[in-house]
This record gives C-alpha cells, sequence and structure tokens, in this order.
C-alpha cells in the first residue's frame, strides 16, 4: 500500500507539470492549449533525437526538453493564438477557436514525429538515475525523487513567482482585465509569449520525465495525456497553481486505487464521471480561478 | 462516371454520415451552445441500430427511427442536466460525455461487444435513401436558419446580452438545440453502421470528437452548407486524392485548419461570401461611384437587431 502510494506521488507530480502549464495559459490568457500533449512528445523526440550518441547528463537532457517545449509554445502563441485574439469577437467564440486551431496544430505534430520514427518506440540515450534505495519498504530509484522534488519546486516557485514578483502581478492583471492591464504600462504581448513559453518549458519537462521514468514513448501516446489533464485542470480549477497540485495528486490517486481495486478498464470513466460532477456542482473548480469568474459575474 | 460512382460508393454513404454528424454539433454551435453531445448520440445510435438490426427485431428504418428518437430523447436528458453550464464548460462536460459512453462500450461486453465492438451487422441500405435523409435534415436546418428562428438564433450567438433583453429564453433554445443535435446525431450513427455493417468503442472517441468539430469550424458555423463543405474536406477528399501520402494529408488539412480557425472566423464559406461582396461591388467602385455605405460581410448580421 506504501509503495503504491508512493507511485501515487511520482504519477502525480509528472501529472502537475504537465497540467500546470495547461491551466496558466488557460487562466491567464483564454488559450486553452489542446497541443500539451503533442509538446510533450514532441520534447521527448527532439531530446532523444539530439542526445543521440552524446552521454548527456540528465540536467542537460532537461533543459533541452524545457527548451524546445518553450519554443514550441511561443511559436504557437505568437503565430496562431495571438491572430485569433486580436481578430476580436465574443470571448466564447475565441477560445473555441483556440482550441480547435491547437488541436490542429497536434495533429500535424504527431503526423510529422509518427512518419519520422514509423510509429516506433523511441528512447533516451540511456537510463538515467536509476540507483534505488528501500526506506520504510517503499522501494523508491532517485529519478522517482528527482520527479517528486521537481514538481514540488517548479510548483511552489510558480506560485511564488505568480504571488510576489512584479511580473506575476502584471500576469494576474492581465488575467483579470488585458485592457486595463495596457493601461498600466504592461506589455500584454511580452507577457503573454512569456506564459506561454513557462507552460511549453513545463510540458518539456513532463515530457522528458515521462520517457525516462516508462523507458519510452510513442508519437501516439500524447492525446490519453491530454484528458487527464483537462480533469486535473477542471478539478483544480482553471489557473489555480494549488489547485492543480491538489487536483493532479487527487487524480493520480484515484486512478493508482481504480486500479488496484477494479478490473482496470472502468478507470477512465470514473475519472470523465468526476468532471461531470465538478462542472455541475462546483463549476469554477476546487479553487477559485481567475479570468473566468470575472466574466460570469 | 457511374464507375467512379460506384467505386466509392461506401465513401459517399460515409460522406452523408460525416455531413449528419458535423450538423449534429452545428446545430447547437449556430446559436453559441457549444455541445459535443451529438457525437455521443452518435455513438448510442450507432449501438442501438447493431444491436437491433443483429437480433432482428426491426428492419433499417426502424432502427434509424428509433435511434433518432433515443438521441433526441439523450440530448433531452443531457440539457436538463447542463442547463446551468455555458461556453467552453458545456463543450468540456459534454466531450467527458462521450468519453464516459465510450469506456461503457468497451466494458458492457454482452450490450455491446466490448473492445472489439459488434461486427457483421446485416445491412441494407442504398446510397438513395442516404441522400433522402440527409435531403430531409438538410430542408429542416436551412428552414431554421430563415425567418424567426433564423434571426433569434443568430442573435443568441452573436449577443446573448441583447437576446435577453428581447424576451429570447436562452435556456429554452439550449434545450432545443441539445435535442436536435441528438436526434441528428442519432440518426447519423444509425446509418455509420449501416454502411460499415460494424461499430466499435472507437465511434465515441477524442478523435471522432475533434473531426466532428473541425468539419464544421473548416466549413463554416453559419450555415449547412458548411457542414457539406467540410465534410467532403475532411472525409471524402483524402481518400479520393491519391498521390499524396496520408501524413502529408494530415499536413496540409491541420495546416488548413490552422489558417481558417486563425483568419476565417466563418469557415470557408464565410471567406467566400466576402469574396463574393467585394466582387459584386468591384465594378462599381471602377465606374467611380462611392462605395457602399454600409459594409456586410456576411448575409444577415445582426438581423435579430432589425427584426
Amino acid at each position: 500500500m506504501a509503495q503504491q502510494l508512493f507511485n501515487t506521488l511520482v504519477l502525480g507530480s509528472i501529472y502537475v507539470l504537465f497540467s500546470l502549464g495547461m491551466s496558466i495559459g488557460w487562466g491567464v490568457l483564454g488559450n486553452l492549449n489542446l497541443a500539451q500533449g503533442a509538446i510533450v512528445m514532441f520534447s521527448s523526440y527532439i531530446a532523444s533525437i539530439v542526445g543521440k550518441n552524446h552521454n548527456f547528463p540528465f540536467v542537460v537532457v532537461l533543459v533541452i526538453g524545457s527548451l524546445v517545449g518553450g519554443v514550441v509554445s511561443v511559436l504557437m502563441e505568437s503565430v496562431v493564438f495571438r491572430a485569433i485574439r486580436r481578430s476580436g469577437g465574443d470571448e466564447e467564440e475565441l477560445e473555441l477557436r483556440v482550441v480547435i486551431a491547437s488541436i490542429a496544430v497536434a495533429s500535424v505534430i504527431v503526423a510529422l514525429v509518427s512518419d519520422y520514427t514509423a510509429n516506433n518506440t523511441f528512447f533516451l540515450q540511456s537510463n538515467y538515475l536509476t540507483s534505488s534505495y528501500h526506506v520504510l519498504g517503499i522501494r523508491m530509484t532517485t529519478l522517482q525523487l528527482t520527479i517528486v522534488g521537481a514538481g514540488l519546486i517548479l510548483s511552489g516557485a510558480l506560485d511564488l513567482w505568480m504571488r510576489r514578483s512584479k511580473a506575476g502581478l502584471a500576469v494576474r492583471a492581465v488575467a483579470i482585465d488585458p485592457e486595463t492591464a495596457s493601461l498600466m504600462a504592461i506589455n500584454e504581448r511580452r507577457l503573454a509569449q512569456m506564459t506561454m513559453f513557462l507552460a511549453g518549458a513545463l510540458a518539456g519537462v513532463a515530457g522528458i520525465f515521462l520517457i525516462a521514468y516508462y523507458g519510452g514513448t510513442t508519437a501516439q501516446n500524447s492525446s490519453a495525456l491530454l484528458v487527464d489533464a483537462f480533469a486535473i485542470i477542471i478539478i483544480g480549477g482553471v489557473g489555480s497553481i494549488g489547485g492543480a497540485v491538489v487536483g493532479a495528486v487527487l487524480f493520480a490517486l484515484l486512478e493508482t486505487l481504480l486500479t488496484a481495486y477494479t478490473s482496470g478498464t472502468w478507470a477512465p470513466a470514473v475519472s470523465f464521471a468526476f468532471i461531470i460532477v465538478v462542472i455541475l456542482v462546483r463549476p469554477q473548480g476546487l479553487f477559485a480561478s481567475s479570468r473566468r469568474k470575472v466574466d460570469r459575474v | 462516371m457511374t464507375g467512379w460512382f460506384s467505386g466509392h460508393e461506401i465513401l459517399i454513404q460515409n460522406t452523408m454520415v460525416y455531413f449528419l454528424l458535423a450538423l449534429s454539433i452545428q446545430v447547437p454551435m449556430r446559436m453559441g451552445v457549444f455541445s459535443l453531445g451529438g457525437v455521443g448520440c452518435y455513438a448510442i445510435g450507432g449501438y442501438v441500430t447493431a444491436d437491433l438490426l443483429l437480433h432482428g427485431v426491426t428492419g433499417g428504418v426502424g432502427a434509424l427511427l428509433i435511434s433518432a428518437v433515443g438521441g433526441g430523447v439523450v440530448g433531452c436528458v443531457v440539457a436538463v442536466l447542463v442547463r446551468r453550464v455555458s461556453g467552453l464548460y458545456l463543450g468540456m462536460i459534454t466531450l467527458s460525455f462521450v468519453l464516459i459512453l465510450g469506456v461503457l462500450a468497451g466494458n458492457l461486453g454482452s450490450i455491446t461487444g466490448g473492445q472489439s465492438g459488434l461486427y457483421g451487422v446485416p445491412y441494407s441500405a442504398t446510397s438513395l435513401s442516404f441522400l433522402v435523409v440527409c435531403l430531409i435534415a438538410i430542408a429542416i436546418v436551412a428552414a431554421s436558419e430563415r425567418g424567426r428562428i433564423g434571426r433569434t438564433t443568430e442573435t443568441l450567438r452573436t449577443d446573448h446580452l441583447l437576446a435577453a433583453s428581447m424576451g429570447i429564453d436562452a435556456g429554452r433554445w439550449q434545450l432545443y438545440a441539445l435535442v436536435a443535435s441528438g436526434v441528428i446525431g442519432g440518426a447519423a450513427g444509425a446509418m455509420n453502421v449501416m454502411t460499415l455493417g460494424f461499430v466499435a468503442p472507437n465511434d465515441a472517441g477524442f478523435a471522432l470528437a475533434t473531426t466532428a468539430l473541425t468539419m464544421v469550424v473548416l466549413g463554416g458555423r453559419r450555415s449547412w452548407l458548411g457542414a457539406l463543405i467540410g465534410a467532403v474536406i475532411i472525409q471524402l477528399l483524402p481518400s479520393v486524392i491519391t498521390f499524396l501520402s496520408p501524413t502529408q494529408v494530415v499536413v496540409i488539412s491541420g495546416v488548413l485548419v490552422v489558417v481558417v480557425a486563425t483568419v476565417m472566423p466563418d469557415g470557408l464559406i464565410g471567406a467566400v461570401a466576402i469574396v463574393w461582396t467585394l466582387l459584386r461591388r468591384a465594378p462599381k467602385r471602377l465606374a467611380g461611384k462611392p462605395p457602399a455605405p454600409t459594409p456586410v460581410p456576411a448575409p444577415a448580421q445582426g438581423a435579430g437587431l432589425r427584426s
């Protein structure tokens, strides 16, 4: 049981990294980027190519992954999302167009990578951080500990940055009212790029952890994660960092328990039912959200 | 021509099915309701039809009617449950509904055939009967694009505050939209089984939902013609154009969707309408007359205001 709880914590940390980026992109800019799953996969793919025949230390691989994810995300923001948001119109309609465009970008990325890899599994150059310990009867590897640590540190740092730094204040201002924010000498465009870079970089880190943890991945593997992330964001509340952390751990726990005590094939249905119940009973999520709540007053 | 048609008959029937599927997403979207419930009803219609035909309970027409009515009932139940939800949240809650149906389909082995689905469904549908169903759907939907209903839906989509102040009950129209979406989706699901002879959990998946959504955005959301254009581009063209590899097709259609979503809010049909208006005005401008004072980017814009 203790072992399972620990595994849940590892899984939850990966979910946190993945859904945090999606959550702030949606909460701050209204960009529900459904290409996040494709970015995760693409970052790990590029890292596996660049790292081929080099024995990079794990930190370097992580940096490569986060850079790739961040750059792809910023490109999408500058070329596509920004143009959509600037074209004007109903807020809900703009969000829908962003969703559609991001799905299309994801389909292109997935198609290209599955073409190059011929749908085969791709790996990192070597197995990283494999030394294992036994603490209180729980077996844990350095990689697992690193993942949990990274999840905690990165989400904590992001939370601190949003609450305490001047840039974080600007981000929250844009989330509540972009127009007034621009009157306060906030460069909304640069801020949007910064936010989307962060979102992509977090996805990239999650991608590296995923491929290292599971030993390899395929191009088609990215969409399952997307729905999970969506459930986490809904449970936690859009744009809420603490909410994403709690949502991710809750979700991972639910998934682990269901897989352990039922036949396993029912696990997804219960997660989706959870989404439906949360939206019906408490649409803003278990924690307060940013933009949407203000809109709906 | 007849040779080409008989060689591609299944494909054409399939395109008609996807046209109806796109229509089931488009009808609610026309009044600003983003619901994927139609995809769920498509799956339900598919399984109901497969079970009815496999056990010989009804013929094709009966199965189609039962699926359509069943889809409408499910749409009604969903509409009552989600009556306080709107926007992207409604889209995502209905997406969860679709995905749950997919899991149910994979687990209820005795009714749904589990992960492998139901195979060998006896069917005897003709392309002509499919065409009749599509024409009926087009006639009803096209009628709802005009007159009082057309103005109401237009107002609901473009300005829900204005709609409320005009005494339009958005909740009730959301109910109508979801029921209509369910009926069309159920019929499409039934026809899909009659074309292919099988139904599987994939018929209630994320991929199908995004395909349906893509067709609507690509073609345009305001008119049934948009759904038809979307279905032809997404479903028919890739199989007819054989000189491109599957990867190239995905890349090209993906880029096309990005371009349309970015610069053409009303889809390809909206872009065509704008170009048409410009062309029609061009000769007048050349003759030295001042350009028309009212910019008319698309038909029926703001019709609700004037009524």
